[in-house]
């Protein structure tokens, strides 16, 4: 205030002052604005037809969004002039999960779905409700031999009730269990049980040798064998398909069953201690570790933790990898993820756009792409992939097999999240450890979760 | 404008307020002000008012519909909510009724300047700089059942049984509360501050009529510290009314919602969709948060001043 009194501010400073502030400010936007997106500074030739893709970010941590990029890169340089891959950069993408939905929820409300993004079959279930997806169908239709190229069943999972395509499936794998033949044979388990009896036996002497038979998170490898006891029931109907998506849980007595049987192998010691974390790496650690027998995942546990850095050394060679056991000799099972992952497209009202992303939907499904795609994640194409003999050869020989014998196997059925509403994996991990506890019985959490599961609040 | 008259005015200028400028000044100081406003406008003003509306809708990916007050008819019927109020108020009162006074009384004894003071301020002050979310994955190893350091510690001692800390109904609570109640650091260097700044004749003039140290510090430093308690009161009260991160990340509001903080139960809403859902649990949060503030500061005095 002194210094106001005494050295008055003079109206021409004043406006010189302001003129210098809103020059900086014009300078700023300025340079934001010639900024644009991650190629946005690159002269765009003419007639290029330039699309924005939000699974196309690099990221060394997550094989996929690594190969989706490197995918991207190669499709710029194979359609140099004519399409571009453009990359929108987002922390929510790169998490998944309930984040990456409202992530896309919000820019669907705001008119701004990018071109084209990678969605799981909850999400698509979600989206497609905003009337922003592409609906994939009649482009499909008009393509048969690219509609062919899919894998039967390859869009079950993305398809709505009235049939229509809302997106293009990327990854067709299936889903099995890992076991450390060491720990079988310190055991005495000479061979993977059969049956669920089996695994049960099995167990008790595992654990009285000092390991725990199953790893588990409490989410994800829970899920699975949740859904591997679900699906491996003659009477399971299709409640991993389309049932789950109802909420009604507790009036399915497969569900009980398996429920009921999963509760009691933690009461029996037969998981890891942090079994209920939510956290995937205290579940896989134990298992790389060689703390447990089993754990239930995908083919790309082998490259990124049976093979990594964390695991034992040699862990690998005791590692085989079988379909679940049933509830009977000849009932045995493995989760099959069709569409698991899909290429969606906000780009409704432009059709060169939607050209250049189905171009890129094709090249990411091409023989090479697959093949470099199962290379670099371990993950199969939603496309049928004819290798030859010296690409056979560079497969990982666990998954190859378990791919082959799940073409034999009586069951196949997808994973929990699959068909699942976006709030059950919240309400599973909320609910799960209470219940193990004793704190409810199967009625009421079934209840519980199929309630929360579809509410607002989880 | 006269020497003797500006000295009257200053005179009557209430508390906190200053010397008017002289005449002619106003519309530079009236300018300068509007980037003021039009940030507080944007940033804060115009959110509220969204906050506000929306939490009267069905707020969604489909668009808004007007609700009226359906939100927050579902919201106080809701258990969850009430027992995200309940762990709020938990978390709260831990802070009020145990960091709080640990802070204080460590700050008091570190500000008598006890041998090796500055380097407990700066250990203390540690795990105040530290992010929330980085603290909370520290704590989250801590109390893991399989490797934990907890389990690891009680194993020496014989007792360790593989307890789950963090997803045992019977512990997650106390488990998720403790990790936050360690967090001394600024309310250490607060008090320091303040104390700092105390009369050290106060002390002399106290000793010299035979007041013992402790006495010294019940009857003069704690009184003159009404402020800044109640300051650092507020702040955690807040702090806890806004709990997020380390929840989250150590249980996600789990088991059975055992540790769910009202911010994560907003969250949850917010994640599944029900966006108007949420912003009603916000617009509660945000008045329990003003009546804090005001009930606070009547409470402890706040501003007013004690010498």
């Amino acid at each position: 205030m002194r210094l106001l009194r005494r050295e008055p501010v003079h109206g021409r400073q004043f406006w010189r002052l302001l003129l210098v502030l809103a020059a900086a400010l014009t300078a700023a936007v300025a340079i934001s604005a010639c900024g644009g997106g991650e190629d946005g500074g690159a002269d765009k030739p003419k007639g290029e037809i330039v699309i924005t893709c939000a699974a196309c970010q690099p990221d060394r941590a997550n094989p996929f969004l690594q190969y989706w990029h490197e995918g991207s890169q190669r499709f710029n340089r194979a359609f140099a002039g004519r399409y571009r891959i453009e990359i929108v950069r987002n922390q929510a993408v790169k998490g998944g999960g309930d984040e990456r939905l409202n992530y896309y929820q919000r820019l669907a409300l705001a008119n701004d779905l990018p071109d084209v993004f990678v969605v799981s079959p909850p999400e698509v279930a979600k989206l497609q409700r905003t009337g922003k997806l592409v609906d994939w169908t009649p482009i499909l239709d008009e393509d048969a031999e690219w509609a062919d190229s899919f894998y039967e069943g390859a869009f079950g999972a993305i398809d709505d009730d009235a049939g229509h395509r809302w997106a293009i499936p990327a990854n067709r794998d299936v889903l099995g269990v890992y076991y450390n033949r060491r720990i079988f044979a310190d055991a005495g388990v000479s061979e993977f049980p059969q049956t669920w009896d089996d695994v049960e036996v099995a167990c008790r002497a595992i654990k009285a040798a000092g390991k725990s038979c199953f790893a588990m998170d409490g989410d994800w490898t829970t899920l699975l064998m949740w859904a591997n006891l679900i699906g491996t029931q003659d009477d399971n109907g299709d409640f991993l398909v389309t049932g789950i998506r109802e909420g009604d849980y507790a009036s399915n007595p497969a569900v009980v069953r398996a429920t009921e049987v999963l509760k009691q192998w933690h009461a029996d010691g037969f998981a890891n201690r942090d079994a209920f974390s939510g956290e995937y790496e205290n579940a896989s650690n134990t298992f790389v570790r060689g703390e447990a027998a089993m754990i239930a995942n995908g083919p790309w546990m082998v490259p990124y933790d049976i093979r990594g850095r964390n695991a034992l050394r040699g862990l690998y060679e005791q590692v085989g990898y079988e379909p679940s056991p049933g509830w009977t000799d000849d009932g045995r099972g493995a989760i099959v993820l069709a569409g698991e992952g899909g290429w969606a497209s906000g780009a409704i009202d432009d059709a060169d756009k939607r050209e250049a992303v189905a171009a890129f939907a094709k090249f990411m499904g091409s023989h090479d792409e697959a093949y470099a795609g199962l290379q670099a994640t371990g993950s199969f194409p939603a496309t049928r992939l004819e290798l030859t003999d010296a690409e056979t050869a560079k497969v990982e020989p666990l998954a190859l097999g378990l791919v082959e014998q799940s073409e034999t196997v009586p069951n196949t059925y997808p994973h929990a999240y699959s068909a699942a509403p976006a709030g059950f994996n919240t309400a599973w991990k909320n609910l799960w450890p209470a219940y193990v506890q004793g704190k409810m019985d199967t009625q009421e959490f079934l209840q519980r979760l199929g309630d929360d599961a579809t509410s607002a609040t989880g | 404008m006269p020497a003797r008259r500006w000295r009257r005015r200053r005179a009557s200028v209430p508390r906190g307020g200053g010397p008017r400028p002289p005449r002619g000044s106003g519309w530079p100081v009236a300018v300068s002000i509007v980037p003021g406003l039009l940030l507080v406008g944007t940033f804060f003003l115009v959110p509220l008012g969204v906050l506000a509306y929306t939490a009267l809708g069905d707020w969604g990916a489909l668009g808004f519909r007007f609700l009226g007050l359906d939100n927050f008819e579902a919201m106080f019927a809701d258990d969850t909510f009430w027992k995200a109020a309940r762990n709020t108020v938990i978390y709260s009162a831990a802070g009020v009724f145990i960091q709080v006074p640990l802070g204080v009384v460590v700050g008091i004894i570190l500000a008598q300047h006890v041998p090796g003071w500055k380097a407990f301020r700066t250990i203390l002050f540690i795990p105040f700089v530290i992010s929330g979310a980085a603290y909370a994955l520290i704590f989250s190893v801590f109390y893991n059942a399989r490797y934990g350091l907890l389990n690891s510690t009680l194993d020496v001692v014989g007792l360790n049984r593989g307890h789950d800390w963090l997803f045992s109904i019977d512990t997650a609570l106390y488990a998720v509360t403790a990790t936050s109640l360690f967090i001394l650091g600024f309310i250490i260097v607060l008090v320091m501050a303040e104390i700092a700044s105390i009369p050290r004749e106060l002390y002399e003039a106290a000793e010299m009529d035979g007041a013992s140290p402790l006495q010294r510090q019940l009857r003069i430093t704690l009184p003159l510290l009404r402020n800044v308690i109640g300051t650092i009161v507020l702040l955690t009260l807040l702090g806890y009314l806004a709990l997020f991160d380390v929840v989250f990340i150590l249980t996600e509001g789990g088991p059975n919602d055992e540790t769910v903080s009202l911010v994560v139960y907003t969250y949850r809403a917010y994640i599944n969709g029900a966006w108007g859902y949420a912003n009603a649990v916000g617009i509660f949060i945000v008045i329990v948060g003003l009546l804090l503030i005001v009930g606070v500061r009547r409470l402890f005095r706040i501003g007013e001043r004690t010498l």
